[in-house]
């Protein structure tokens, strides 16, 4: 097949995606119609637009493993031996601008991995390529204790009683108290959690109109509506509290270790029962951790349990808050408290060869659509590291081993 | 999910240019799908379609070192994928007098015409994962199977409006998609 052919039937399916997608440029229209002067090329057209052709290929491609084929793919190549272990030569890895993909780290490409990543199986244990992200899955739990799956009831209502009704989009509850109807009249509110797990992320609209983001592995309990002359929620785990001002009714996030009083403002928080460290960070407004400490917009406060009292340190806030915008971003960091966060999020606990590594500090952007071994590899290229992820079958649970290259 | 931007061409300018493990499994996420449908509808046997698109993936791998001297690799792979499903459509009907295929992929035209089916929907694939749940089933009806915005909304239970809307939002992600460089682009792009 000659160059020209092959260019001319990726650009007329690069054509047609454009038509459908409505991007043609004027020339990619002109060069669209004139190849559709031909019957046979109308008569294609309608055919590939057809539900039954797509609706066939559809069905393949979903029926692709990828993770498997590529499995498997990489022991064919272990049988045959064809894998050899390639002279480490560094490269200068290029730089930054890497849109949001790269770590903005320099350093040395240092290859000699892949090679590495098949071993074989140890008992119960299987070495996998990458963990694929989860993705948003969560479930509400109403007063009565009954759960509501929020994945199945996409783009639904998914409640709906005397006084309120809940709407589930886009990974986004909404809470709207019904119209004309006193409230307090009626009963007392009941109070619904919201459970994210591991490898989730959901945000809820709370009937005053204030969103709160919930990150991995967290939840958040709250009542239909703010009664009283007071609003209180209670999280466990990580939030973005976006909160409307309203200086009557004061917001209070309780947590098991302080509680934030806040009138209106912006700010993280980040209560993991299982961390060192609890903090609160402040994007803007004014927030009151517990009686003793005030915060002040750009300010971070920190409380490792050890001690139990809040140091206030000045941090660039965005490096605490761009979770809810499904991206992970270190700044300096070491790498156990990296891999901390992204266990939260592919679901994987890490164990490091030599506890020295762990202290490795790194900088960098990553989506959290990425898999795992994305991640892995943007770390692993600027520094002497290397990793696997293992399965263990008989736990169902995956570990990721940091070693040195 | 990231998708190819029309062809992949690695730096031509260099034929010794080399295929990282990294960017060569970036391409193999992104082409495996599309090479296996075109595998699976010539000899149309799954187990065969795999092998088929293994061996082309793994002739990829074998030249790695001078990538540089394949002008555009999903080209390369599609030809391969079609000189392995001949090879195996031929040693078949050696044994067994039937035409069990059906086509004749022998045929250039049909072939062609063959690729871009798969260009296209796989392209249409990775869009639709890109789009919100309620957009992608408009996007899908209105689009691609160009049904009128009244059946739609008939069939979806939602006013002419919300389709109207839901289509114009979908386009509207769609283009922002188009702006993006892709992962595989960077790094192929970068490979020196």
């Amino acid at each position: 097949m000659k160059t020209s052919n092959s260019k001319n039937k990726f650009g007329i399916a690069d054509l047609i995606y454009k038509s459908v997608t409505e991007q043609l440029r004027p020339e990619e229209r002109e060069a669209l119609d004139l190849w559709l002067q031909k019957s046979e090329n109308r008569l294609l057209y309608r055919e590939l637009l057809s539900k039954e052709k797509f609706q066939r290929s559809m069905s393949v491609y979903e029926s692709v493993n990828l993770d498997r084929m590529y499995t498997l793919f990489q022991k064919r190549l272990m049988k045959r031996g064809r894998v050899k272990k390639r002279a480490v030569r560094s490269m200068i890895y290029k730089y930054a601008a890497v849109f949001a993909i790269g770590l903005l780290a320099t350093g040395y490409y240092l290859w000699n991995r892949g090679s590495e990543v098949f071993k074989g199986e140890e008992s119960g244990v299987e070495i996998v390529n990458t963990i694929q992200p989860g993705y948003e899955k969560a479930t509400l739990v109403l007063a009565d204790g009954s759960e509501i799956n929020l994945e199945k009831s996409k783009d639904s209502f998914v409640m709906t009683n005397a006084v309120v009704e809940v709407e589930n989009k886009d990974n986004l509850l909404v809470y709207k108290n019904k119209e004309g109807k006193q409230n307090q009249e009626i009963r007392t509110p009941e109070y619904n959690t919201l459970h994210v797990p591991v490898g989730g992320i959901y945000s809820v609209v709370l009937p005053d109109g204030s969103t709160v983001y919930l990150n991995s592995a967290s939840s958040l309990k709250f009542p239909e509506y703010f009664a009283g002359g007071e609003r209180v929620v209670e999280l466990e785990g990580e939030g973005y509290f976006d909160i409307v001002k309203n200086p009557s009714k004061p917001f209070t996030v309780k947590t098991r270790v302080r509680n934030i009083k806040v009138l209106g403002t912006r700010f993280n928080v980040s209560a993991y029962t299982e961390d060192e460290l609890f903090s609160t960070t402040l994007v803007e407004g004014k927030v009151i951790l517990g009686d003793e400490v005030v915060l002040s917009p750009g300010e971070q406060a920190v409380i490792p349990k050890s001690t139990g009292v809040a140091m206030v340190q000045k941090v660039e806030t965005e490096l605490y808050t761009v979770w809810k915008d499904g991206k992970f971003y270190f700044d300096q960091e070491p790498l156990d408290k990296i891999l901390t966060k992204a266990g939260r999020w592919y679901g994987f606990e890490c164990t490091f060869a030599d506890p020295d590594l762990k202290d490795r500090l790194f900088t960098g952007v990553a989506k959290k659509t990425y898999s795992l071994s994305q991640l892995l590899d943007m770390i692993a290229r600027t520094s002497k590291i290397n990793y696997q992820i293992k399965y263990h079958k008989n736990e169902n649970a995956y570990e990721v081993l940091i070693t040195t290259n | 999910m990231n998708s190819f931007k029309g062809r992949i061409i690695i730096n031509p300018e260099d034929k010794n240019t080399t295929l990282s493990q990294h960017s060569f499994r970036e391409i193999f996420y992104e082409l495996y799908p599309r090479l296996y449908s075109n595998s699976l509808k010539l000899v149309r046997d799954e187990f065969v379609a795999e092998e088929i698109v293994e061996d082309a993936m793994l002739a990829l791998w074998e030249r790695r070192d001078k990538i540089g001297e394949i002008q555009d690799i999903k080209s390369y792979l599609y030809i391969v994928v079609r000189n392995g499903a001949l090879a195996h459509l031929r040693k078949h009907r050696k044994e067994s007098s039937q035409d069990i295929t059906g086509i004749d992929i022998e045929d250039h035209d049909i072939y062609e015409t063959y690729i871009i089916e798969e260009e296209l929907h796989a392209r249409l694939f990775g869009a639709l994962k890109e789009l919100p749940e309620k957009c992608r089933e408009v996007f899908l009806l209105s689009c691609i199977y160009r049904m009128p915005y009244k059946e739609i909304g008939k069939e979806l239970n939602i006013s002419v409006n919300t389709v109207k809307s839901q289509r114009s939002r979908a386009i509207e992600i769609l283009r922002g998609k188009l702006g993006n460089s892709s992962v595989i682009l960077f790094f192929l792009n970068n490979l020196c």
